[in-house]
């Protein structure tokens, strides 16, 4: 299945070390992580990783967790979790990512325990609906399971905002476009604590804000739940969704009017810097 | 932080992991997604990893050392298992003592962020929540595909009660199988068994095409098969057989409701 250059096959015990260089490289995760996930983990199985090498070096990998879970009743079966899928920058979007998919599927080339079927954790909705719904037929299965959460300070998004700073300014029409816009936004939002956010010539700028300090002199306030804001911006939800959401009261945006195109240009700009 | 003197919390010893196991087992194990915990699983799993000490783990037990309720609590601010005795008449108090807990741990450690799972249907937590300022929505990042239907098939069929089939040849197409993946599904029925391969050459009584994404969305219920029969994701032949052909499918979905702790996706 291979073309001359790449070459796929499960991995060996002694390459595990290569692998979590692999997969340090592409994700950001603390080193104890990957000793405790792939160095210390009794359950893992080296056939269970499937490495793509390129001239001795491993570029790729895709690694499986084998477990047994229950499905229904006092059925159980035995299953493959998506423990981790990296392949390297330079390599990525070259097809190698399916190929590792479809080789899990494949019986003939990849050993899988016996496992029916195969969980993964994907984060990403765009990820989900380009490569693992595409590629390899994944359903979500989990919206009877509730996440709560509480955000204590901003750090975390004001982290995501440099990211995607640094994608709009890379940017130059996206750049302008942001620094005309002259757009605050007051976020009052349940489960975190308040902030506006600012456009400006350096892309979109967060402050907290309490609740002596409201950000009067905001173009726009939106109030309602933190957890739908972020899946907006994510792309889980459709602008339509907002329009329901606003129907239902569930979210509030109060502002001039006038301003709404302004505000769903950011939106539309926000989502682009996001998914970059 | 409420004091009770009927509840009181104190820190994990090796000693709890039965008591621990049987908690959590008992609550979740009616949901689809149940992984059983055992002495392995949880060692690993849990007590190891990198955000988890033996004071992250935090144990609520009444006045007969009983413990009713936990959480593991990670320095990164999840909670990977928060488990509670919800047949306790007390559930409530139980519960909310438990996030309280939990919680001003997470806030002496320094998060900006805490979060957890929790079944949809659980009525108790939802309401602690919404009072302590936290934010809900479903969890939607995790996702299954089936990679072998012929097991998967086999295994509902065998915990199926009521077959209501005799002497019949099912085949379900899959029209969109990728190379090294077997496009077709034999389902037999026999006057006390159920054999499903993914070859046999006899003629079924009942053809179902359809694609690997529509059969894993019924199987799973997340199609409702009348809909998807008009909406032509599947195909059944031949026609006279429909019915036949939508009752058998309809032995294959599951109706479980679905439930992972935040421990499990990670």
């Amino acid at each position: 299945m291979e073309n001359q250059e790449f070459i796929l096959h499960p991995s060996k015990s002694t390459e595990r070390e290569e692998i979590v260089q692999l997969l340090r490289r592409n994700f950001e995760n603390p080193p104890d992580y990957w000793n405790w996930k792939y160095i210390k983990n009794p359950t893992i199985d080296s056939s269970l990783i499937l490495v793509i090498k390129k001239k001795q070096k491993i570029v790729g990998c895709g690694c499986w967790l084998h477990r047994t879970l229950k499905i229904s009743g006092q059925l159980e079966i035995s299953s493959l979790q998506t423990a981790h899928l990296a392949i390297d920058r330079e390599f990525q979007k070259s097809g190698l990512g399916k190929r590792l998919l479809l080789s899990m599927q494949n019986a003939s080339s990849f050993n899988k325990k016996g496992a029916a079927i195969c969980l993964a954790v994907i984060l990403d909705n765009y990820l989900y609906k380009n490569f693992y719904r595409r590629i390899s037929r994944h359903i979500p299965i989990s919206e009877s399971t509730a996440v709560y959460a509480k955000f204590l300070a901003c750090d975390q998004l004001k982290k995501q905002l440099e990211k995607m700073n640094k994608v709009i300014l890379s940017k130059p029409e996206l750049a302008s476009s942001l620094s005309k816009m002259n757009l605050s936004i007051r976020c009052v939002l349940k489960g975190a604590p308040s902030f506006v956010i600012q456009t400006s010539a350096n892309g979109l700028e967060m402050k907290e804000i309490n609740s002596t300090f409201i950000g009067e002199n905001a173009s726009f306030t939106i109030r309602g739940d933190f957890m739908f804001v972020k899946e907006l911006i994510e792309g889980y939800y459709g602008i339509s969704s907002l329009f329901f959401q606003l129907l239902r009261n569930k979210i509030a945006l109060i502002g001039n009017p006038f301003s709404l195109p302004k505000l769903y240009r950011l939106y539309k700009i926000a989502k682009s810097a996001y998914y970059n | 932080m409420r004091n009770n003197s009927e509840f009181k919390f104190r820190t994990y010893g090796p000693e709890d992991d039965q008591q621990l196991f049987s908690l959590f087992n008992k609550t979740f194990r009616n949901y689809a997604g149940f992984v059983k915990r055992t002495r392995e699983y949880w060692s690993w799993y849990y007590k190891s990893r990198p955000d988890v000490d033996e004071n992250s783990i935090i144990i609520l037990e009444d006045n007969n050392q009983q413990i009713v309720a936990y959480a593991v609590v990670g320095k990164t601010g999840k909670i990977w298992d928060f488990c509670y005795d919800s047949e306790n008449e007390k559930a409530e108090e139980i519960a909310s003592l438990l996030l309280e807990k939990s919680v001003s741990y997470l806030v002496e450690n320094g998060v900006d962020e805490i979060k957890f799972h929790a079944p949809e249907s659980d009525k108790i937590v939802r309401k602690i929540c919404r009072e302590m300022g936290f934010t809900t929505n479903n969890y939607r990042y995790l996702f299954l595909t089936v990679v072998d239907f012929v097991p998967l098939i086999a295994k509902i069929l065998e915990q199926s009660d009521q077959i209501g089939f005799d002497n019949e040849l099912f085949q379900i197409v899959l029209t969109d199988a990728p190379p090294g993946i077997d496009d077709s599904i034999f389902v037999e029925f026999g006057a006390q068994s159920v054999s499903v391969t993914a070859k046999l050459t006899r003629h079924p009584k009942v053809k179902i095409v359809t694609s690997i994404l529509a059969l894993t969305e019924i199987i799973f219920k997340k199609k409702n098969l009348w809909w998807s029969l008009l909406k032509r994701e599947i195909k059944i032949w031949p026609h006279h057989n429909i019915l036949k052909g939508l009752q058998f499918l309809g032995k294959l979905q599951l109706d479980d409701v679905w439930f992972t702790p935040l421990g499990d996706c990670y």
